[in-house]
């Protein structure tokens, strides 16, 4: 036990810096997400071909080599960034890039009706969209939004490879200081576990409201 | 509305039409599936956007204007001005299901004629004891029957005070035990408020005893128009004959 005592501490401070970054970048990726996602369907052509490029792009090449590509190339054009804001950056795009689709889904999944009911009440499009259906598309995203998220806290331990002491990395570093990889890795296992598990709770939490005050069920 | 056309995928539901609406009047349009009943409604609502002729409603163009003597389409500066002169009923109400009975009723009159929220409340308490509806304000659609959520919406609806309104099968998706208590709603609205309404319908009693006049439609025409005692009790076309009796014999 006395090698948990030791590598806690740097473990710790570890998966400080990765909740940081995951609540950043999440926070970022969501509000992509959304806007990305509404204004891909609704803005106009160029909008939709900009948008477009943007999230194939990002779901189309390797996470790993665009964290790289922003921390190392970048420089080279003058934009010096830190690897914490580097790395923020590159997940939060790219998780918003995958998270704008999964808007736009559930966007596209709002009844007919209810575009049709703004129409009769002569909602301007931008009241139909930001009252009526912005707001229920929300409501099937949260699971996928959830996921999404997840994944992301997960994502950030690709910043080691741009020198964050995040959680993976404190793990590599106290393991090959201490030795006993099977403790230290086991543990850094289940802080994973443990930053992981309040979105999932949180998420299903919200769900499960959101679909009693509706009234529409129970999820599949 | 004036030679109207509307086709879809190279099949015309709606041919050349030529119809008007007197203010106040109550039409009704009987006939089969597919005669074009809805489209009808669906044009003067604009959604659908006619593929010939155009629609007026009170002398204004509807989504289009005069260009040196012909029409353009897509005008959307008038659009919303003279669109906010009709309102309708949905068959599937399309209430909205994340907001309250009484927010569904003030979201309108307060996004789109910009009332106040105090003046929009009044407004949408005074329709809710209209349709006996006042205990469940509060209440979410999902929480609510079909005929309740059907008769907030007719409330909706009546929010933006229209000249003309629309109902579109607005008893097909109800329990027929619950058609009466619509049907009622909107005989008390016909008599109580000089409003124009299209009604489509499949209700002949109902049809009867609100309609000033009842058009009988088949394969996107009118086939036959008049009176309701007319059209419905003594048709003169065979198609009007033969689609009444299929009703009556169900």
């Amino acid at each position: 036990m006395d090698i948990v005592q030791a590598v806690i501490p740097a473990l710790l401070k570890g998966a400080g810096i990765t909740l940081q970054t995951a609540i950043q970048a999440g926070l970022l990726a969501i509000l992509i997400s959304v806007v990305v996602g509404v204004f891909r369907d609704v803005g106009g052509r160029s909008v939709h071909f900009v948008l477009t490029v943007y999230v194939e792009f990002f779901r189309g090449s390797s996470a790993f080599v665009q964290v790289y590509w922003v921390f190392f190339v970048l420089p080279l054009f003058g934009l010096r960034l830190s690897a914490i804001l580097a790395g923020t950056l590159v997940l939060g795009l790219n998780a918003g890039a995958y998270g704008s689709e999964i808007m736009r889904g559930a966007l596209r999944a709002v009844p007919p009706g209810q575009r049709e009911a703004c129409v009769a009440l002569n909602l301007s499009q931008w009241s139909a969209l930001t009252r009526i259906l912005i707001p229920q598309a929300l409501t099937r995203a949260i699971i996928p939004f959830g996921n999404l998220l997840i994944d992301l806290l997960k994502g950030t331990a690709l910043l080691s490879s741009i020198t964050v002491t995040e959680l993976a990395f404190a793990g590599r570093q106290s393991a090959s200081a201490n030795g006993s990889p099977l403790i230290i890795f086991s543990l850094v296992l289940l802080i994973y576990l443990v930053l992981a598990a309040p979105i999932a709770w949180t998420t299903k939490l919200m769900d499960q409201r959101v679909r009693r005050k509706l009234n529409i069920g129970r999820a599949p | 509305m004036k030679q109207v056309r509307k086709e879809f995928g190279g099949h015309a539901v709606v041919k050349s039409m030529d119809l008007t609406v007197a203010s106040g009047e109550k039409l009704v349009i009987i006939g089969p599936s597919g005669s074009g009943k809805t489209t009808i409604l669906r044009l003067i609502m604009t959604l659908e956007t006619p593929d010939n002729g155009y629609i007026e409603i009170d002398g204004e163009l509807l989504g289009c204007a005069w260009d040196s003597g012909r029409i353009t389409k897509n005008n959307n500066k008038n659009l919303r001005a003279v669109r906010s002169k009709v309102g309708m009923v949905f068959q599937h109400f399309n209430l909205f299901p994340h907001m309250s009975v009484l927010d569904n009723i003030m979201e309108a009159p307060t996004r789109s004629l910009r009332m106040s929220k105090e003046e929009a409340r009044e407004r949408a308490i005074g329709l809710l004891q209209r349709i006996d509806m006042v205990g469940k304000a509060s209440s979410y659609p999902g929480q609510l029957s079909g005929g309740q959520q059907q008769r907030v919406a007719i409330a909706r609806a009546l929010a933006m005070r229209p000249s003309v309104m629309l109902f579109d099968e607005v008893t097909s998706a109800l329990d027929p035990e619950k058609v009466g208590e619509i049907l009622q709603t909107i005989r008390e609205l016909a008599a109580e408020v000089n409003m124009a309404m299209v009604i489509v319908t499949h209700e002949m009693g109902f049809a009867r005893n609100i309609a000033d006049r009842v058009i009988f439609m088949d394969h996107g025409e009118i086939v036959e128009s008049g009176p309701p005692d007319e059209v419905l009790g003594a048709p003169v076309h065979p198609r009007t004959t033969a689609f009444l009796k299929a009703i009556l014999d169900r």
